[in-house]
């Protein structure tokens, strides 16, 4: 394999546009120089963003690294890309194992099995998830309903694209409530700042932050059907709550993954 | 130079801005600008003063006073607004390799001379 790295390492050189970084860095990835593939992958990524084999590779990578979070990211992204792709569902199957969550790490086998039905391993798992699965189901088995942001994450709420809130509450100082009037004005400002992006040609919006006297607030769509409003203190270091609201949009993005 | 084209001068100066403006905050009419051509002030004009008004309304909702800055971040680039006082915002549409960090704050800078 060592002459097999020479020569997609020199293939990769000679010209940067090649998919030889995806054989690349599963090799590194194999042989344990975890850095050295990641370095491959973001760098074949950065070439084609839209290519799901790449995210593919990352969520490999990423997974590896024990960054399941990262992981997740680049599965979901790869079935956003492609949605019969069998190895981000293998991904986020094994993803769902190591959570303990079955019935989810069911679904992605079965759609891997039915992708690559002439993988006998994945029928077997199928096999022996559903065994498992129907060993532990209650009255009320399946994903835990249970959002993770109030908990985990004050000051912040998810909502759909009709203003309805899904998770989160947000209150003003004094305590007053104020998550559903807020929440019915996100689906509008959602739909302004997509319009904005597309007429000025910037493409597809990513997110949206406001600074002001009393907050700061960052919004972004988790997922295509989703908003997800994170509000900050004001005169923080403006580059805080964008972290914290992508983080929150981590998690809301395995919670909406749970609910299927 | 009068002072509105010094202040769009310091903005459409950060490498990577496709146009400072001077927008009506009532109406989304260009006030003044300095732009590269082919850009398209009447359009992120309109647009830029109906999503500053959208998030007015939604900080309002939440309990707060208006914000002072916005930022939409897209695949291509940003657009960055501030209320340069009760009637005028400065608008800064950019592409994806802008420094936002300096363009905030000039930006800023700009909304806070409305107040002086």
């Amino acid at each position: 394999m060592a002459d097999n790295v020479q020569t997609l390492t020199a293939r990769l050189a000679a010209d940067p546009t090649s998919l030889a970084f995806l054989p690349l860095g599963e090799h590194l990835r194999r042989v344990g120089q975890l850095d050295a593939a990641l370095a491959v992958a973001t760098s074949g990524l950065a070439r084609y963003p839209h290519l799901a084999d790449a995210h593919d590779l990352l969520g490999r990578i990423r997974s590896d690294q024990g960054d399941g979070d990262a992981a997740f990211d680049a599965w979901t992204t790869a079935l956003r890309l492609q949605p019969d792709h069998a190895g981000a569902h293998k991904g986020l199957a094994y993803l769902a194992f190591r959570n303990e969550d079955l019935p989810r790490a069911l679904r992605h086998l079965e759609m891997a099995a039915h992708l690559e039905p002439e993988d006998p391993s994945l029928a077997q798992a199928v096999e022996r998830t559903r065994a498992q699965v129907a060993g532990r189901s209650t009255p009320t088995g399946g994903a835990p309903l249970e959002p993770p942001l109030d908990d985990t994450m004050p000051g912040t709420i998810l909502v759909d694209l009709d203003g309805r809130r899904l998770a989160g509450s947000l209150h003003t100082p004094d305590g007053s409530e104020v998550s559903d009037g807020l929440a019915a004005l996100l689906a509008g400002v959602s739909q302004e700042a997509s319009r904005v992006a597309r007429l000025l040609d910037l493409g597809s919006w990513e997110c949206l932050s406001t600074e002001g006297p009393d907050a700061a607030m960052h919004l972004l769509p988790p997922t295509p059907d989703t908003l997800l409003l994170a509000v900050g203190e004001a005169g923080a270091p403006p580059g805080r709550l964008p972290l914290v609201a992508r983080r929150a949009a981590r998690h809301a993005q395995q919670w909406l993954e749970r609910l299927g | 130079m009068s002072i509105e084209e010094s202040a769009l001068a310091a903005i459409a100066d950060v490498p990577g801005v496709q146009g400072a403006l001077l927008v009506a905050v009532e109406d989304g009419l260009v006030v003044a600008e300095m732009v590269r051509e082919g850009f398209k002030s009447a359009a992120a004009a309109a647009l830029s003063a109906s999503l500053w008004g959208r998030m007015r309304r939604a900080a309002l909702a939440g309990g707060q006073r208006p914000p002072r800055f916005l930022q939409l971040e897209a695949e291509h680039g940003a657009v960055l607004v501030v209320p340069v006082d009760e009637v005028v915002l400065a608008v800064a549409v950019t592409t994806e390799r802008t420094h936002r960090g300096v363009l905030r704050l000039r930006l800023l800078d700009l909304g806070g001379k409305g107040a002086e």
